[in-house]
């Protein structure tokens, strides 16, 4: 097997930095914190980085919902665990604690953004921590730790806060190799990628296959600005508004 | 009978189909302080066999230890638990090293279910891939041909000259944490649901 085949994910710098905050997260000493926050912008590749980490490590992958309530999230995790919800709240999450406890494997908790607000959700999660001593991961969007910050008791327990990067020239090369393969793309082209997509990894990701679109029609074996000139790239802004009706 | 009637734990059950390691491990853990083969045997009702063979390969990884020494031969082998790995049982060889085989589809299960989107069955190989455990292109490919028989996963976009065929994952199909059993080509099984989703039909023209 060739390595072109087997190692095709760009190792972009979010997928070592969350795996590096992982491994510290397990292998932790006692009396540290249990908590991790991973936050960052939707397209940053929170997601691609978070499926990585949660295949290392066998983590239970829990993706919340606003319209959940304490007893959901519960039976959800439970879910995911493979074992059947039984009793009342404070039994489910005696099961919870006991499983993640026993197992030694993560919970992530994705989209945390919509258990931030809500008093009762924190501390039931902050309960599944003191009970089983395990570790989380919560995921959630660039807010998440300003909306974390009212709730001290929760706060304190965070042994690290790990911004999600934005997408890097370095990024954009590893991207390009995967998204753009046998066609070389300048520098300058690149850059302009990069800037254009605000940090977002999937913005550089759907520019990269136009390109490669673009350089399959033209014939082209390398491209450069100069060569891409002005044709259309994908933003990600909305549209402006038209002349007057 | 005591008139307050103190409220006891009940075991933990593990949901959709329970073969018989599993039932055998959950029966050992109910009991983990003193246990048999026979008493585990009358709990799970899996063969003595099977369990003698998963006790020993327990005793091997280290979960499981001997407490007693028979001096005699109608002794009974008496064990305790000592390493408890939660629900799922530990999946095992004979000489009690864990099986990394299993592993593989349910990487690609998670990653599909995480993931979201659309994909070619080399994006998911590759980002269900650990820098430990590498899945194989092909691996990914046969067992996402098994699950659009069974209706797990749909294919958004058909193969032309320049791409490879693009596939979904239908989120609402998703059955819990376990992926589904691919057995010989011609059924598979999911063990969230306990049911065989999909069975290859019978030629009876060919009998």
């Amino acid at each position: 097997m060739s390595e072109q085949f087997v190692n095709r994910i760009a190792p972009i710098a979010n997928l070592d930095l969350v795996a590096v905050v992982m491994e510290k997260l397990v292998n932790r000493q006692d009396g540290l914190p249990g908590f991790a926050v991973y936050y960052g912008p939707s397209g940053w590749g929170k997601t691609t980085a978070t499926v990585a980490v949660a295949n290392r490590s066998r983590a239970y992958y829990v993706q919340m919902r606003s319209a959940w309530n304490r007893k959901t999230l519960l039976e959800k995790i439970l879910f995911e665990m493979g074992i059947k919800p039984t009793g009342t709240i404070p039994d489910l999450l005696d099961q919870i604690s006991e499983q993640l406890a026993a197992s030694r494997r993560p919970l992530i908790l994705d989209e945390f953004d919509y258990a931030a607000s809500k008093d009762g959700m924190i501390e039931l999660v902050r309960d599944i921590y003191e009970g089983s001593q395990s570790s989380l991961l919560l995921v959630g969007e660039e807010m998440l730790p300003n909306k974390l910050k009212r709730h001290e008791r929760f706060h304190g327990r965070v042994l690290s806060w790990l911004p999600a990067a934005p997408v890097s020239l370095d990024d954009a090369r590893k991207l390009a190799a995967i998204y753009c393969p046998d066609i070389t793309l300048a520098d300058d082209l690149l850059s302009h990628l990069v800037t254009l997509s605000h940090g977002s990894v999937r913005r550089v990701s759907v520019n990269l296959v136009n390109v490669y679109d673009a350089a399959l029609i033209e014939g082209w074996d390398q491209v450069d600005r100069s060569a891409w000139g002005d044709r259309p790239l994908y933003t990600g802004d909305a549209p402006k508004r038209r002349g007057s009706i | 009978m005591s008139a307050t009637t103190a409220r006891k734990a009940k075991p933990m059950q593990s949901a959709g189909g329970r073969g018989s390691f599993q039932r055998i491990w959950e029966a050992i853990r109910t009991r983990r302080e003193d246990f048999t083969a026979f008493l585990i045997h009358s709990d799970s009702m899996a063969t003595l066999g099977a369990i003698q063979h998963y006790i020993n390969a327990l005793v091997k990884g280290g979960y499981v230890e001997r407490i007693n020494t028979r001096s005699k031969c109608n002794d009974q082998q008496h064990f305790r638990l000592i390493r408890d790995c939660g629900i799922e049982y530990p999946r095992l060889n004979a000489k009690g090293e864990p099986i990394q085989r299993d592993l593989c589809t349910e990487a690609l299960w998670r990653t599909m279910r995480i993931v979201g989107g659309e994909f070619t069955t080399r994006e998911l190989a590759v980002q269900a891939s650990t820098p430990e455990r590498a899945i194989a292109h092909t691996t990914a490919s046969v067992y996402i041909g098994q699950l659009i028989k069974a209706g797990y996963v749909v294919k958004v976009k058909a193969a032309s000259k320049k791409s490879p065929p693009r596939y979904r994952f239908e989120p609402q199909r998703y059955s819990g944490p376990r992926p589904p059993v691919v057995g010989r080509n011609t059924y598979v099984y999911d063990p969230n649901l306990d049911k065989v989703v999909w069975q290859e039909e019978m030629n009876h023209d060919d009998f």
